[in-house]
């Protein structure tokens, strides 16, 4: 086990299952099925730089995932959680590199998807994303409870991801007590356009070997 | 980044096996400790892909579709390049590959604990959505055979095990959802489903089976209930007076099952005393384990070997068995603590009063509500659209349960999950909570509420999209349902994706499984329509297939059953009923239009399944060319089978089993023939030199092999031909089995043409 990914003196590793989801504008404009032969398109052409694997549609569940593009490295899905419609991805499987790292890595896979969609045909730009507020996750229990000792302890390496790309803009992090799994809600007072977002974390990101 | 055993050296780490230590019984931790080394020592090459694929399907760890590392994307078929190249958990099966987790839930029962715990997992390990099967079991998808070990420990720290939740074993005990509640119950069955799992869970005689074995408990003999004719082992609990005493007991079938070719179970014992259970139980474990195939897969169902034997011969091995088995106290001391598995409802019931009507409430209350044999209490089902619902979903029931009922939850085979004990009173803010957690559609057990088994959206045996159909009839059927009389509303539609049934579409009232034609030169999903089955009396009868329909038009199909059924239905009579009167002959008429495929210049739609644009393929196989004929000689060959074996099934519906058996060896014949021709045009009608010519070219070559199911649908010709040579007796129900064998070859022959490669592309 790599030392550098340990978190030091809390005995325990570094959280897995990060996820970030980026909000719709306009939701009611976009038919999820309509998303379905667009994910097999993106698996036919290897749109994404990543293994892409299945499309899964539960579009039937009520709030739920929406319809899934499979990775090997994590989940795309048109997500409805709450009853609000978004692009979230979740790395499933590990990854080297700090938390930072990770996240921002994790923000990097978010933006390219949600790049893409904006520039899918089919859609007649239908979907476009808000960037003034991301969701941000860590489905790790173990590793990351919903608790304000998490949240001292991450909240430094979740600034400086979200720092690195949305530059000097004062974001707020509010941790959300509600919730089952670790989350953040990050806003910015000014919704910088999605392409200048995803340009900076190509220029950040670089995991480790 | 490490293995789990690098990281479990790190004194101070915080890992799930740490954490849970104090949480685990530790028989399960010793036992999820194995798998785990188990996993390490095949990462290092120390164990078989046959033998790894094995242990890890007896702790539930299945695998999915496109875990060959190969996938049609429409276009071609593609590697799937994961990062764990060689290394595979199972023959033909890649390592990093997702896959699918079965969890067991003994007869259904869930406490607000384990919906917490289940939440969870499903949250971190697979997609968030939890999924219901037609066993009373959950499933996860997209799941990673690292993460296992350690969602086996979670799920353990709440009580569940997933052993034994696939593999050549004893699989879930399932049990009417209503046991302990229900108004027409011998008596409560659930202790008894609570100790057969118990007892049989990693027993020493369990472990050496060729096949899979399925128990399950009724209440009831005249009700669905328990569905005990369609298993191995099926028990409904029955009361009789021993002198001044009422003993309770078992009237005990065995022999049932689904899959291919359904069979009835047989009565084994009209009155088994409940201290008998247990034992005999165990004793027909032993005599399957010595005497059950082991080799052909295809016949290694207990159902085949009691059949062979037949039921006295069997009855008697098991007989003679019980006497050799050393006591085990276990058999009885569950007797003398029955109610220590009885629900404790939450709050003390109430009379019913005049509920207050809300929008929906009612109609709610009409479909998903009946009343307990308690007084002042109810069973809500809550509806599952396709048995699946999100982590939250299921949080939000674990809480209600907390409110209202306590831990009396149970799952249903219907794929629904049903609260006990809810007060009467208590229903107005029972339906407000569903409402909030978008589960209160009302529609449990009608026609709007359609079973169906994974299919192709993630099953390696799929053949057509089970649930992309499901999820179109509930939406046409669902926007319908207001016109639907009583009758009509309460048909049930069961949907399977291939020939095995695991949406029990043979008893259903209308059912469908997954098939796929060649039209125009092209692979187009389709399914037969399967009509005649029964789901009350505890399955108590199986439907027929009546004809194969483009999967596109099955909504179509039901329309017209359905409108049939209201116009000409006499008074009270059920829709098997009606359906026999009727004929199939008439019904397949009212259908005709509707099997045929429309060019695909005119309508490409028909040439890709529900809910996936991809154009049809049966998974990998290729499309090869052919010299310019749109219709085949072989199609026309396979067409006339096909009516053939119509006739014979018109032939059974007019009790005249043997000519029945006659026609469908005949269309057996036709089938094989058709093929055959290919290879040897000159090929005669005689029976022998058909067998022979198909058995050099198709059999031994294995052409005609099935990717799964190898050379099974073969052996059914080659087997009925040598009964038909003997001149061996046919009875009613050997009619039956014969016919379905014979529907299963000639769709295996049709799948053989296609992969034969003899298509072209049209306008």
């Amino acid at each position: 086990m790599s030392g550098s990914s340990l978190s030091p003196g809390h005995g325990q590793a570094l959280p897995t299952r990060i996820s970030v989801k980026f909000f719709m504008d306009q939701p009611e404009l976009v038919n999820q099925k309509a998303l379905i032969p667009v994910f097999h398109g993106w698996i036919r052409h290897d749109v994404l730089e990543t293994l892409l694997v299945d499309v899964a549609d539960y579009t039937h569940v009520h709030h739920g995932p929406g319809v899934i593009l499979v990775a090997h490295e994590g989940l795309y899905s048109m997500d409805e959680s709450d009853g609000r419609l978004g692009l979230r991805y979740e790395q499933k499987r590990p990854m080297a590199g700090t938390l930072a790292d990770q996240i921002r890595h994790v923000l990097g896979k978010t933006l390219a998807a949600c790049r893409e969609l904006e520039r899918e045909q089919s859609l007649k730009g239908a979907i476009r994303f808000r960037t003034d507020e991301v969701l941000l996750q860590i489905t790790d229990r173990l590793n990351a409870p919903n608790d304000d000792e998490t949240f001292r302890r991450l909240q430094h390496d979740v600034a400086s991801a979200f720092g690195g790309i949305y530059g000097d803009q004062p974001i707020r992090m509010e941790r959300d007590t509600n919730r089952s799994v670790f989350t953040i809600h990050m806003t910015a007072p000014e919704a910088a356009p999605l392409e200048t977002l995803s340009d900076r974390i190509r220029n950040v990101t670089a995991l480790p070997p | 980044m490490g293995t789990s055993t690098d990281i479990e050296e790190i004194p101070t780490l915080r890992t799930w096996r740490r954490q849970l230590e104090d949480r685990v019984p530790e028989h399960l931790v010793r036992e999820i400790e194995v798998f785990e080394a188990q996993i390490e020592r095949k990462r290092r090459g120390e164990i078989d892909d046959a033998v790894f694929a094995e242990m890890r399907l007896r702790r539930g760890v299945y695998g999915q579709r496109y875990d060959n590392g190969r996938r049609n994307d429409g276009d071609r078929t593609r590697e799937l390049n994961y990062p764990s190249g060689d290394l595979m958990k199972g023959p033909d099966t890649v390592w990093d590959a997702p896959g699918m987790q079965r969890i067991k839930i003994p007869f259904g029962g869930l406490t607000a604990e384990q919906m917490d715990g289940l939440a969870d997992v499903a949250e971190e390990y697979s997609d968030g959505i939890l999924h219901v099967t037609t066993r009373q079991d959950f499933q996860l998808h997209f799941v990673h055979i690292d993460d296992t070990p350690d969602m086996m420990r979670r799920l353990a720290a709440v009580g569940i095990t997933t052993r034994e939740a696939c593999g050549n074993v004893v699989r879930n005990v399932t049990a009417c959802p209503l046991a302990g509640v229900c108004r027409t119950e011998s008596f409560d069955v659930t202790p008894y489903a609570k100790a057969t799992a118990a007892f049989l869970l990693g027993h020493p005689d369990a472990q050496e089976f060729g096949r899979k074995f399925k128990i399950a408990f009724s209440g009831c003999k005249h009700e669905a209930c328990g569905l005990t004719s369609m298993h191995d082992i099926g028990a409904i609990g029955t009361v009789r007076t021993v002198g001044a005493a009422e003993r309770r007991g078992f009237e005990f079938y065995v022999g049932g099952g689904l899959g291919a070719v359904p069979h009835q179970a047989k009565l084994f014992d009209p009155f088994l005393p409940e201290d008998e259970l247990l034992p005999t139980c165990q004793a027909i474990c032993r005599v399957f384990a010595r005497l059950g195939e082991k080799k052909n897969r295809a016949r290694a169902r207990l159902k085949f070997l009691v059949a062979k034997l037949g039921i006295d011969e069997f009855r008697s091995l098991v007989l003679e068995e019980r006497t050799n088995l050393p006591d085990d106290p276990r058999w009885t001391d569950f007797l003398g603590d029955l109610h220590s598995a009885d629900d404790q409802p939450l709050h003390s019931g109430f009379t019913r009063s005049n509920g207050d009507p809300r929008n929906g409430f009612d109609a709610w209350r009409t479909t998903n509500v009946i009343a307990q044999r308690q007084q002042g209490y109810v069973v809500a089902t809550v509806s599952l659209p396709l048995g699946d619902l999100t982590s939250q979903q299921l949080r939000a029931l674990a809480g209600m349960a907390r409110q209202f009922t306590g831990d009396a939850v149970r799952m249903t085979v219907e794929q629904n999950i049903a609260f006990r004990w809810v007060r009467d009173t208590d229903l107005p803010g029972f339906y407000e909570g569903l409402n909030a957690a978008g589960l209160a559609s009302a529609d449990a057990g009608t026609i709007v509420d359609v079973t169906a088994c994974p299919g192709t959206d993630t099953c390696k045996l799929g053949i057509a999209s089970s649930r992309g159909l499901a999820s179109e009839l509930r939406k046409r059927l669902g926007a319908r349902a207001a016109q639907f009389d009583e009758a009509v509303g309460n048909l049930r539609i069961k949907v399977s994706g291939c020939f095995n049934s695991c949406g029990q579409h043979h008893a259903a009232d209308i059912g469908f499984w997954g098939v796929s034609r060649k039209r125009n030169g092209r692979a187009v999903p389709h399914f037969q329509v399967v009509l005649g089955g029964q789901w009350a009396e505890n399955a108590g009868a199986y439907g027929l297939a009546v004809c194969a329909v483009p999967s596109k038009n099955v909504p179509a199909v039901v329309d017209r059953l359905t409108e049939a059924y209201m116009r000409q239905r006499e008074k009270g009579e059920s829709f098997a009923a009606y359906t026999k009167r009727v004929g199939k002959a008439k019904v397949r008429t009212i259908l005709e239009d509707l099997c045929s495929v429309p060019a695909y210049s005119e309508a490409a739609s028909y040439y890709s399944d529900w809910g996936d644009p991809r154009e049809f393929s049966i998974g990998d196989m290729g499309v090869g060319e052919c010299a310019g004929q749109v219709v085949s000689p072989v199609d026309f060959g396979l067409q006339a089978s096909e009516r053939e074996l119509f006739g014979a099934q018109d032939r059974l519906d007019k009790n005249d089993p043997g000519g029945a058996a006659e026609i469908a060896f005949r269309a057996m014949l036709l089938a094989a023939r058709a093929l055959t021709r290919t290879r040897v045009p000159e090929l005669g009608e005689h029976a022998d030199d058909v067998v022979a010519a198909f058995k050099i070219h198709f059999h031994d070559t294995r052409i005609f092999h099935d990717p799964f199911a190898k050379g099974k649908f073969a052996s059914y010709f080659f087997r009925i031909y040598d009964e038909v040579k003997s001149k061996a007796p046919v009875t009613t129900e050997i009619a039956r089995q014969r016919l379905e064998e014979t529907q299963l070859f000639i769709e295996a022959a049709h799948a053989c043409h296609l992969r034969m490669g003899y298509e072209i592309h049209t306008a």
